[in-house]
């Protein structure tokens, strides 16, 4: 059947196949149609409280069930969903509200800002379910998703249902699941690769795992032996842990998944070769993407087997050519900017015109990436057009982190740079050089302390150097290559 | 080294975070998964020990590294 929204299929599903399971969180099994009911609970509550189309509701992000009733809830009333990441600091988290103005905030943490505020928890369950209502036109604002902006600011991604939907059905026919299949999600859910497995599967009526990160992976194995689960999405920083924690008896578990999906980060080839000889049955997609294009190209590690170097190439449905800074395609191995066309596409960032129109060319989304095609039309990636990091997956731009470092008292200038090594697992790991008003009254730990109180974890350096200065050009831009 | 110092240093937490035995895995901000990779890795390397998968998938808290360290003879009671 064709739908409109990810929102549409899963009420879909819900009428076809009421009592298949949807999600399993801990020992719970929750049907599809008890997730429906849940809701229209939610969704009910939340035209009680006055939220009507187009508005935002901002909300806790945690990985739980009452994630998704409210997401699907909140587009079932024609409302933006504005997920949030639960370990953003409080100045950040302030940030994106006042970026998105909600109609309603969601959030156990009670920070300064003029929006109406209630818990996240499952009180959002006690209204009337909502009577009556009609699926999203497609091209309504679906999700607002925050990504770092190179100047420390997030950035607010808007989605409209017809992307959501596009990147859903794209990388279903590439990974090749169907409604039988459970999968297990370790992600986060308010980050787009999360995100977008758990709406994947609902649109398809397949059932979810919800598992609390990387820190347990026996949950992983549990699952498959007790739920049958026979997917799972990671990044390969994750699966480092896996492999760290359960050394070589994670292999005889993930030979018997159906597929795997990793978020492109770095991972050795030789990795991705021992792999795909280790999991000879197993679908193992590595995709190339960002939250305004979702997974936009893929590889496969056996059917790719002769270039596992590749980022891959095009996702179904999706063009991706290399073009110069004229936005003219580049011949076959020249490098150029990685540029993106298809109806995954952002429409542009939330409320950040200029942004937008800088983000375009000729109506292909400029990724930021540099890259090449070879012959045969797969992608290569060369670098990035700016100083960003990708850490496990993750961008992070050095400016705002030394913009954060510099707030302490006893911090006069500082750096920071990526450096991969071999054996760190987030493949490169953030190296930040400090300049201290006072050597000897600086405390590393004291300053780390400094850090994870306004940065994300991931953000968090994981060496800090303390050096007499910071090398810069005359006109004053830092030369972080010469702390390479 | 005890195995409060072994995270204090991996984890870079100072003497104003408590540790206490019941403190475990994902109850810290800095012992996230990445974090407990680094201290099982520091155990392993200052007890010369090796920790199995099983055992690695029992750890949920400081109590338990430390029956696993008194199982091995790394440390007493």
């Amino acid at each position: 059947m064709k739908v409109n929204s990810i929102v549409e299929g899963f009420f879909y599903n819900s009428e076809k196949t009421p009592d298949k399971t949807a999600l399993i969180w801990g020992n719970e099994k929750i049907s599809y149609e008890e997730v429906s009911e849940c809701i229209l609970k939610v969704a009910g509550f939340l035209k009680n409280q006055g939220v009507s189309e187009g508005d935002r509701v901002a909300f806790y992000g945690e990985k739980s069930p009452l994630f998704l009733y409210t997401y699907f809830a909140t587009h079932l009333i024609n409302a933006v969903a504005v997920p949030l990441d639960i370990k953003l600091p409080d100045e950040r988290l302030a940030d994106l509200i006042s970026q998105t103005e909600p109609h309603i905030l969601l959030h156990p943490t009670d920070i300064s800002h003029s929006f109406k505020q209630l818990p996240f928890d499952k009180n959002l369950l006690d209204a009337e379910p909502l009577k009556s209502f009609e699926f999203p036109d497609k091209d309504l604002t679906a999700d607002i998703l925050f990504t770092t902006g190179t100047t420390g600011s997030s950035k607010g991604v808007k989605l409209t249902h017809h992307n959501i939907l596009a990147g859903a059905e794209n990388s279903n026919i590439f990974i090749g699941n169907n409604s039988s299949d459970t999968e297990i999600i370790p992600l986060p859910l308010h980050h787009a690769f999360g995100l977008r497995r758990l709406r994947t599967n609902m649109l398809l009526g397949a059932t979810v795992v919800l598992v609390d990160g990387f820190i347990f992976p026996k949950l992983f194995f549990d699952a498959m032996e007790n739920y049958g689960a026979n997917g799972i999405c990671m990044v390969p920083a994750g699966f480092s842990i896996v492999k760290k924690l359960m050394k070589r008896t994670y292999i005889d578990y993930f030979k018997k998944l159906k597929y795997i999906e990793f978020g492109s980060s770095s991972m050795e080839n030789s990795e991705k070769k021992d792999l795909a000889e280790a999991l000879p049955d197993t679908r193992i997609c590595m995709h190339y993407g960002l939250t305004e294009v979702a997974a936009n190209i893929f590889i496969e590690f056996h059917d790719d087997d002769s270039k596992l170097n590749a980022l891959g190439k095009p996702s179904p449905n999706t063009l991706v050519k290399i073009v110069s800074d004229a936005g003219i395609e580049q011949p076959t191995k020249e490098v150029g900017e990685i540029v993106v066309k298809g109806a995954v596409q952002t429409p542009g960032y939330w409320k950040k015109p200029e942004l937008t129109n800088d983000s375009f060319i000729n109506g292909w989304f400029k990724t930021g990436d540099l890259g090449f095609a070879d012959e045969e039309g797969y992608i290569f990636l060369s670098g990035r057009k700016d100083d960003v990091m990708n850490i496990g997956g993750k961008k992070v731009f050095p400016g705002e982190i030394e913009e954060i470092i510099n707030q302490h008292i006893l911090v006069k200038d500082s750096a920071c740079i990526s450096v991969k090594e071999s054996g760190v697992i987030t493949g490169e790991m953030i190296k930040a050089f400090v300049v201290p008003e006072n050597k000897e009254k600086l405390d590393l730990k004291e300053l780390m302390n400094f850090l994870r109180e306004k940065l994300e974890p991931f953000k968090i350096p994981s060496e800090i150097i303390f050096i007499s200065r910071i090398p810069h050009t005359s006109s004053g831009k830092k030369q972080r290559d010469k702390l390479k | 080294m005890k195995v409060e110092d072994i995270i204090r240093e991996v984890l870079y937490i100072d003497e104003t975070t408590e540790l206490s035995d019941d403190i475990g895995p994902g109850q810290l901000e800095a012992w996230d998964s990445l974090g407990h990779v680094n201290i099982i890795t520091a155990i392993e390397d200052e007890y010369d020990i090796e920790i199995s998968p099983e055992e690695i998938g029992e750890i949920n808290s400081i109590t338990e590294i430390k029956k696993i360290l008194i199982k091995k003879g790394a440390i007493t009671e």
